[in-house]
């Protein structure tokens, strides 16, 4: 143990002098270099969509190009929308003559001859002739009304009204009520039928028999004995069928947005092909014109609004009640318009605007009327597929967001040096500025001195398909002298510049589902710490 | 910071230890029975050591670079310090401490026995470690490259040794034969038995790969920090870690004016079991390139919890695995080869090669020794040694014979004590022995 502090002695008294030979030493600035790598990612053509549209509105076509697809409901009528029976209320009263009324008073009985009393149905909108309609829900209340007082007893029958088995709705009255108080009586009109004579403007008739019993107390006189109400409310159909005339259908203006657009500010970007689907699913029983009449797009940064005028639809409808909607698909392209017209000012809105009149040959015949059900639909659903072919010449995508940078320290950093590294599998250039604004939005610095070319664009071939990626390097370096006025930096307004190859002479080129961008992005910290 | 640089640079600039004691080439010294080769015969009949002061060596060197390799004129070069470093370089110390021997000689046998102590070290770096340290890893001199930090570590052993030998003559004298078994009382150890680590950054996007592994077993250490009790010192303590070694050697005169020798000292091991504690990191492999600008895009604010997620999940792969596993040592094993010429009764040559063993990584060296005794009390020696087959140092000594007293001052490296700003290696020898009776048999010196 001794021996140990002895060399411990020894040992500090060798690190004392050595400390001697260290002192009043002159050490050089240490600079070290830190690489750091950043980002390190891929970009597809999916993840670039994405970012600009909802995963599903991507289609890949045939040889893989890709298309974004806008789906949609334009425009859409229910059954309610288009027949409606109201509530409705018939009043009818039956009559004594002055000799029914004697015979009455002398013989103590009379029972007149039965009688009908014809009521019209009312449908919405009127032009509508029913020939059958079935009832999903509804009331028939009947009611009968002594105006004198004598005995009353009879029945009152619906002859166009039957029920499920076919049997007539009939109300039997007793005249219990006092005077003036209505006797009633009400069915449930689940699964009854009312069929009208189609030729009869919708009437039906109330046939009733009545038994007049005479009062001693009273002497019955001429004029009104009974009164009758006939109140129909609550009514749902299951079918109507019918003559249904010209009904129209008009609906507001429909619109679709084009995201794909949205943030270019300025230049070119064509599209050599776009494709309407119009998809209608018609479960009314009638023939219609649909008429789409003018779609407009629009691009709501310029203004500028394009027309374009659209062939009308035919629609034959659901051939048999209870059978299947009729679907027809209705497309619109390059063949038979001018739709990609409507792309070039790169819209933001599509405008759509819609009529259509029914059995626009005509009444239907006897044998083929017109029905409706509860479930019957018109919808008009849209697909816009935009296949990503084309060619972009100067297109210009700009931003400014907040942004705000802190230093920390930065007297031991001497510069930054990043290097951005693309490998672009795309057929489009990419050109970059970063403008650095003050509170002021005024402008202290750039992060290039010019706008710079940041990714070039895939090699092409003739038609515009990639054959092989381009590698493009860029350094970006932000010196210590540049920090005092990037720091006071509140925003930063981002540029892009778009250019496919050839688009100066609008050559083509194809998007396709398997391109892709390599980023890399890594810092160099160059190092100055003082020892 | 610069405090810090400046004891890293007395420490690393330290001459030291590590070199060949060139002193125990010579059979004047009982030492040399226990240290160099069990074949040797001293001349006297009984020597005894002095308990606690009967000897120390002190070595310590470090095989990377001197003073003079990074500071001229009072200016530090950190680049021209570096350039000068091996791939690894390596911190080495020992301290050889003889608390009691006695040796009795019995015709043609010697017996010896005693107790001594040790503290060994060696802290091993690589050239890698600085550069990245010094130069960054953006640097164009590092980049594009795996930075090899492979077996850095620190690796310790303090113990003591009771052993027990002897050696004969044969053959009239032309032949000795030695052995000495050797009890191992270990007391603390740290020992890195695997390190391995690597750093690499793409010279193109920069993506750092990172690798390592390491195997780190301690034994000791919280007991050595209770206190340090003389008992413990003692053979077969409770505390203690049992460990079993032997040294063996002979020499061989075929003709009287030259000797052949040969030993081979400290073969053995310690069986550590008590107070352990390791920790042990499997192959690690992790590449990181940058965040994903996607998951960046998407969530503009996941940025820096990426980054941070990256870093634990570093973290987490480097954190070892503690256990207290049971673990053993080899021994710092020396082997020796020299040839002697005895040019007269009063002089010789010894001509050495030596491959010395520090906790698995060897130094193989290569020297000679000339001395000459002026009458029967002083004995001078000087010579030339290339340690590490690449430092050269001069060792210098002498002994005094002083009736019974013996008193030996020795160093490997006279440059540490004339020039110790161009010295990477010192070391010190101090002894002192009682020597009693003359056997007159032996004939090789005086």
């Amino acid at each position: 143990m001794k021996n140990l502090i002895i060399l411990i002695g020894v040992f500090s008294l060798l690190l004392i002098g050595c400390r001697e030979d260290f002192e009043d030493l002159e050490f050089e600035d240490w600079k070290p270099i830190i690489a750091i790598p950043l980002v390190s990612s891929e970009i597809t053509v999916d993840d670039v969509l994405t970012e600009l549209n909802h995963p599903e509105e991507v289609l890949i076509l045939e040889n893989g190009l890709v298309a974004l697809n806008y789906k949609g409901e334009l425009f859409s009528f229910s059954a309610e929308s288009i027949i409606a029976i109201p509530n409705q209320l018939f009043s009818e009263s039956i009559v004594l003559g002055e000799a029914e009324a004697l015979i009455l008073d002398n013989t103590g009985t009379v029972t007149p001859p039965a009688f009908d009393l014809p009521v019209n149905l009312n449908l919405s909108p009127s032009s509508v002739m029913v020939s059958e309609v079935k009832f999903l829900a509804g009331d028939l209340t009947m009611s009968l009304t002594r105006e004198q007082d004598e005995g009353i007893s009879g029945v009152v029958s619906v002859n166009e009204l039957v029920d499920g088995d076919g049997q007539v709705a009939s109300f039997s009255f007793s005249g219990s009520e006092a005077l003036a108080v209505p006797e009633i009586v009400s069915i449930d009109l689940t699964g009854y039928r009312l069929s009208p004579l189609i030729e009869s403007s919708n009437q039906i008739n109330l046939s009733a028999s009545i038994t007049f019993t005479n009062n001693e107390l009273n002497t019955a006189v001429e004029g009104d004995f009974v009164s009758i109400d006939f109140d129909l409310s609550n009514l749902q159909f299951e079918h109507i069928i019918g003559d249904f005339g010209n009904l129209s259908l008009s609906s507001d203006n429909d619109s679709i947005s084009i995201n794909l657009f949205e943030n270019i500010q300025g230049g070119s970007f064509a599209l050599t092909n776009a494709i309407f689907d119009l998809t209608v699913t018609n479960s009314f029983g009638f023939p219609s014109n649909v008429e789409l009449g003018q779609v407009v797009s629009i691009n709501e940064n310029t203004g500028v609004q394009t027309p374009l005028i659209l062939d009308d639809i035919i629609l034959q409808g659901q051939q048999v009640l209870g059978g299947v909607p009729e679907v027809g698909i209705f497309s619109f392209d390059n063949e038979n318009s001018d739709v990609t017209s409507l792309f070039d000012p790169a819209p933001l809105l599509v405008v759509f605007n819609m009529s259509a009149v029914s059995n626009p040959s005509g009444p239907p015949p006897p044998n083929n009327l017109n029905f409706i059900t509860n479930e019957s639909a018109f919808d008009i659903g849209i697909d816009l597929i935009l296949p990503l072919e084309g060619y972009a010449l100067n297109m210009l995508v700009s931003d400014t967001v907040p942004f705000t940078i802190s230093f920390g320290q930065n007297e031991e950093i001497d510069s930054i040096e990043f290097k951005l590294q693309m490998d672009n599998g795309f057929p489009i250039d990419i050109s970059f500025q970063a403008l650095f604004l003050d509170s002021n939005k005024v402008v202290t610095d750039s992060l290039f001195l010019e706008q710079t070319l940041i990714m070039a664009s895939a090699l092409t071939d003739a038609d515009g398909n990639v054959t092989s990626p381009t590698h493009t390097v860029n350094f970006i370096l932000l010196e210590d002298e540049r920090a005092e006025g990037i720091k006071h930096t509140d925003f930063v307004l981002f540029r892009a510049i778009f250019n496919s190859p050839g688009s100066e002479n609008q050559d083509v080129i194809r998007v396709k589902e398997t391109q892709k961008v390599d980023i890399t992005l890594g810092a160099k910290i160059f190092g100055n710490i003082e020892l | 910071m610069k405090n810090l640089i400046i004891l890293l640079a007395i420490v690393c600039s330290l001459e030291g230890l590590g070199q060949v004691n060139t002193y125990y080439f010579s059979d004047w010294s009982a030492e040399s029975q226990w240290n160099y080769n069990p074949a040797l015969q001293s001349k006297e009949k009984l020597f005894i050591y002095v308990p606690v002061i009967s000897g120390i060596h002190v070595s310590t060197g470090h095989t990377g670079f001197a003073y003079e390799d990074g500071i001229q004129n009072k200016s530090v070069d950190f680049s021209s310090l570096i350039n000068g470093l091996d791939q690894k370089n390596h911190l080495l110390n020992e301290i050889n401490t003889t608390l009691f021997a006695l040796g009795v000689k019995f015709g043609k046998v010697q017996l010896r026995t005693g107790v001594s102590t040790h503290l060994e070290s060696r802290f091993s770096y690589t050239k890698d470690l600085l550069e990245l340290a010094w130069k960054g890893n953006g640097h164009p001199d590092v980049i594009g490259r795996r930075l090899s930090m492979d077996g850095t570590g620190f690796s310790s052993m303090l113990y003591s040794t009771f052993f027990l030998g002897g050696s004969v003559s044969l053959l009239d004298d032309q032949l000795n034969l030695g052995i000495n078994g050797k009890f191992f009382n270990g007391l603390a150890a740290v020992y890195t038995e695997n390190s391995t680590f690597g750093l690499r950054t793409s010279a193109d996007d920069y993506t750092v790969t990172v690798d390592g592994s390491f195997d780190l077993r301690t034994s000791g250490l919280n007991t050595l920090g209770d206190s340090i009790e003389y008992n413990r010192f003692l053979p077969f303590s409770a505390e203690g870690n049992r460990g079993f070694g032997v040294d063996l050697g002979f020499t061989y005169s075929p003709v009287e004016k030259f000797t052949l020798e040969a030993s081979a000292t400290n073969l053995g091991s310690i069986n550590w079991k008590q107070d352990t504690e390791g920790y042990k990191l499997n192959n690690q492999d992790i590449a990181y390139s940058g965040f994903d600008l996607d998951q960046f895009l998407s969530a503009p604010d996941s940025a820096e919890s990426t980054i941070e997620q990256f870093a634990d999940s570093i973290t987490d792969l480097f954190i070892p695995e503690e256990n207290s596993d049971n673990f053993s040592t080899k021994m710092n094993r020396n082997i020796f080869l020299a040839g002697t010429i005895n040019f007269s009764k009063k002089s010789k040559a010894t001509v050495f090669f030596n491959s010395r063993n520090s906790f698995g990584e060897t130094f193989n060296s290569l020297g000679g020794i000339y001395s000459k005794n002026f009458g029967r009390t002083l004995q001078l020696r000087g010579g030339l040694q290339i340690f590490n087959m690449k430092d050269m140092l001069i060792p210098v000594g002498f002994m005094i014979n002083v009736g019974p007293v013996q008193l030996g001052l020795h160093t490997d490296n006279v440059a540490s004590v004339i020039q110790r700003k161009k010295a990477k290696y010192v070391s010190g020898m101090f002894s002192i022995g009682l020597r009693f009776g003359k056997d007159e048999r032996v004939k090789i010196t005086d």
